[in-house]
């Protein structure tokens, strides 16, 4: 009886710091954005006015609001789904077929997961430039000039043109997880298939996918929370939010009004959305994927 | 025994969590220091640079042998003084100019967190400075007379262009001139105009809408007057824009809305892309490193309505103000009045700032006091004695102040409709219907 009392008392202090730093750095501060939300305020001062639940009933009706989750969710699905089917593809092609280089290929498509997104907004600034840019300058040389435009600036592509940056970034990161994953299939199972006559494209829907299944649902999680996180930045630095809010998303939305329009608890209102958006989002991606889970 | 040191390791390892999370509670914030009284001075660091300040808290020390001036210099000024301010520590003095992506002079004056500064502007001040910078909607927020903001390092605003291009002189001077010459740039394959960013309209709005209305009509459209865009003067407004945008170079918004992208535009008219930007005279310095040894700028206000019609130039100026909760509040204001002293007008002229070579170069800020004109010369007196062309007046003032008004982004919904203009993705009627819908919610909640 003692000894496990004192086995308790071990693993509790154990588990404190880490739960003593998860509290004070992220449930109070979550807490606190819930309970700001609530409040008209500067974000300066002390003077705050209680005001319910007037926030969100604004909120609700708010046009830029609106247009920003429309582009939000463009964005996440966009990229989700694109970067998931070109990171397993390639992730199944460096494991299956025992390239040579296999290892350079993998830290060539991780380096752009490295780089500070800043580094990164700049670099296709500097691509997407109208007069002296990479992209137009090469259409221009291939003589496809009716192919150039406007890439930052034409309401119609500039978030198309995000889009792609963002996917740009994440392959690297993705594909190195599901090699890594993949990797652990035993090689017999493909010989078998091979055996019984299934090809490639059959061997890669039948054997690889299933058996990594588990590790693309951990990872649906990550796109959704990163990709929220990374169009922020990008469009902080590339667009403000673009031609008109055509690149608006939620935190750049969040913070124009905290800050620029001085509306804290406005912008408090529109973090709370934000949180349980996400939420929300990652427990439906979650329970949709549920599958068995195969053991080999 | 071992378990012992396990458990103690471990409430060790459980203690250096907290390690950070002291917070300054023991800093006595006493207005004095030994003999000296403390004046705090927050200032931001941008393109005048730094030294411009370090110059006048030891001009000020000089002077005021009791006072000791704490100066706090950050080109991220606002990130700096929020978690100060949260804390209860406010500085005395604060540089920070409005329009800032932060809004952080803005949300003070909403918060009506500033100092009354009024006293400072009276007696021999007030006769010394020049018109309309003591009383405007930009110094006096609440519209009751009293004076929260200084003003100081003024600048005016309007069309910039390559003087090589018009070597007869003959610049544009109505609108329907600069019409003309736009069509003649278009067959040459080059733009008549572009902006730097779609909040550098602010000014040229603001003397588009003198122009068009006289003062009477200016003051009340500051107010949000509903009538504002309805009347002729605003359709007036509006059609001139509208027709702008036509003739402005296609890659102004792809630059404008990146970030750092807006000096691409400024560089196009340098390039002899785009023939006019507006801009105030900060340029000159802005973009001095990309500048040819022999180019020489042109500043004209905007073009008349009609032929002998008047044209107006926006004035701009900076911001010096000081926080209700600081502690010296006397050596504040002395510090605000010290500013517009001969010695500080003089200190400011002189100012330099280190370019990328590591050189100084001259960056000169001028005081809206009068006469100063006289003091300047070169390429700075020329820019500065626009007002004392024929029929050039000054515009000043601001849109007036509001409560916040929460899901109201003020600046897209004015000036961000124009990047729309340009790229026709919006026309020119749902422009207006946007701006009178802005107007409605802004009247409503006029402070």
């Amino acid at each position: 009886m003692n000894k496990r009392k004192s086995q308790r008392r071990f693993i509790f202090a154990c588990m404190a710091p880490a739960v003593i730093l998860i509290t004070i750095f992220m449930a109070i501060p979550t807490f606190n954005v819930f309970r700001m939300s609530l409040y008209k305020w500067g974000g300066i001062s002390n003077n705050k006015t209680f005001q319910g639940l007037k926030n969100f009933k604004i909120l609700i009706k708010d046009q830029n609001f609106l247009q920003s989750i429309q582009n939000s969710i463009l964005i996440i699905t966009l990229v989700t789904i694109i970067t998931l089917a070109i990171a397993v593809f390639f992730a199944a092609i460096l494991t299956q077929e025992k390239l040579k280089g296999q290892n350079f290929f993998r830290v060539i498509f991780y380096i752009p997961n490295i780089l500070s997104i800043v580094v990164i907004s700049a670099i296709f600034g500097a691509i997407y430039d109208p007069q002296s840019g990479l992209l137009n300058s090469v259409l221009g040389f291939l003589s496809l000039d009716n192919l150039k435009r406007m890439w930052m600036g034409d309401p119609n592509i500039v978030i198309y043109s995000l889009i792609f940056a963002l996917i740009w970034q994440a392959i690297g990161y993705y594909m190195v997880m599901y090699m890594a994953s993949m990797a652990s299939i035993p090689d017999s199972f493909y010989e078998a298939a091979g055996l019984d006559g299934a090809g490639k494209v059959k061997q890669f829907f039948v054997i690889t996918l299933p058996l990594i299944w588990d590790n693309i649902r951990t990872t649906l999680t990550f796109f959704v929370i990163s990709t929220i996180n990374l169009s922020f930045l990008m469009v902080q630095i590339m667009t403000s939010g673009g031609p008109n809010g055509q690149t608006e998303v939620f935190l750049s939305y969040m913070y124009k009004q905290a800050y620029t329009s001085s509306a804290y608890g406005y912008g408090m209102a529109i973090g709370v959305v934000v949180f349980s958006f996400s939420f929300i989002l990652s427990a439906v991606i979650n329970k949709i994927t549920e599958r068995e889970a195969l053991e080999f | 025994m071992k378990k012992l040191l396990c458990m103690s390791l471990v409430a060790l390892m459980a203690a250096t969590t907290l390690a950070g999370c002291g917070s300054k509670k023991g800093e006595s914030s006493n207005a004095t220091e030994g003999e000296k009284r403390v004046l705090k001075v927050a200032a931001f660091e941008g393109g005048n640079g730094g030294d411009i300040w370090k110059n006048l808290e030891k001009a000020f020390e000089e002077e005021n042998k009791d006072v000791d001036v704490q100066l706090q210099l950050s080109s991220k000024l606002d990130e700096e003084l929020r978690p100060q301010m949260l804390n209860g520590e406010y500085p005395d003095v604060v540089y920070y100019n409005m329009g800032q992506k932060s809004g952080f002079t803005e949300t003070m004056i909403k918060e009506e967190a500033l100092l009354d500064i009024s006293d400072v502007f009276t007696g021999d001040l007030k006769d010394k400075l020049a018109e309309g910078f003591a009383e405007n909607a930009i110094t006096q927020p609440y519209g009751d007379g009293k004076t929260y903001l200084a003003p100081i390092f003024y600048s005016p605003t309007g069309l910039w262009y390559d003087a090589s291009k018009f070597e007869d002189g003959k610049v544009p001077a109505t609108w329907d001139e600069m019409w003309a010459y736009g069509d003649k740039l278009k067959a040459e394959g080059k733009a008549l105009f572009t902006y730097p960013q779609s909040g550098y309209f602010d000014g040229t709005l603001f003397a588009m809408l003198y122009q068009a209305g006289g003062s009477d009509y200016y003051k009340k459209a500051l107010e949000y007057d509903t009538n504002t865009w309805n009347s002729k003067e605003g359709q007036l407004v509006i059609d001139t824009v509208a027709k702008l945008s036509k003739y402005t170079w296609d890659a102004t918004v792809a630059n404008a809305n990146s970030d750092g992208g807006f000096k691409k535009n400024q560089q196009a008219v340098i390039d002899g892309d785009v023939a006019f930007m507006p801009n105030g005279n900060w340029v000159v310095g802005e973009m001095s490193e990309s500048t040819p040894e022999n180019f020489k700028w042109g500043f004209m206000p905007l073009p008349a309505y009609e032929k002998g019609g008047d044209r107006y130039a926006y004035t701009f100026f900076e911001q010096v103000w000081a926080p209700k909760e600081g502690k010296n509040h006397d050596d504040a204001k002395a510090f605000i009045k010290f500013l517009y002293s001969d010695k500080a007008v003089d200190l400011m002229l002189a100012n330099k700032v280190q370019n990328k070579d590591g050189q100084m170069v001259a960056a000169p800020v001028v005081q809206p006091i009068k006469g100063i004109v006289n003091k300047l010369d070169g390429d700075m007196k020329l820019f500065y004695s626009i007002y004392e062309t024929e029929g050039v007046l000054p515009a000043l003032g601001n849109w007036a102040t509001t409560d916040t008004i929460e899901g109201l982004d003020f600046k897209k919904a004015v000036y961000g409709a124009i990047d729309s203009l340009v790229d026709e993705s919006m026309t020119a009627d749902a422009w207006k219907a946007q701006l009178n819908d802005t107007f409605a919610k802004c009247k409503a909640a006029l402070k």
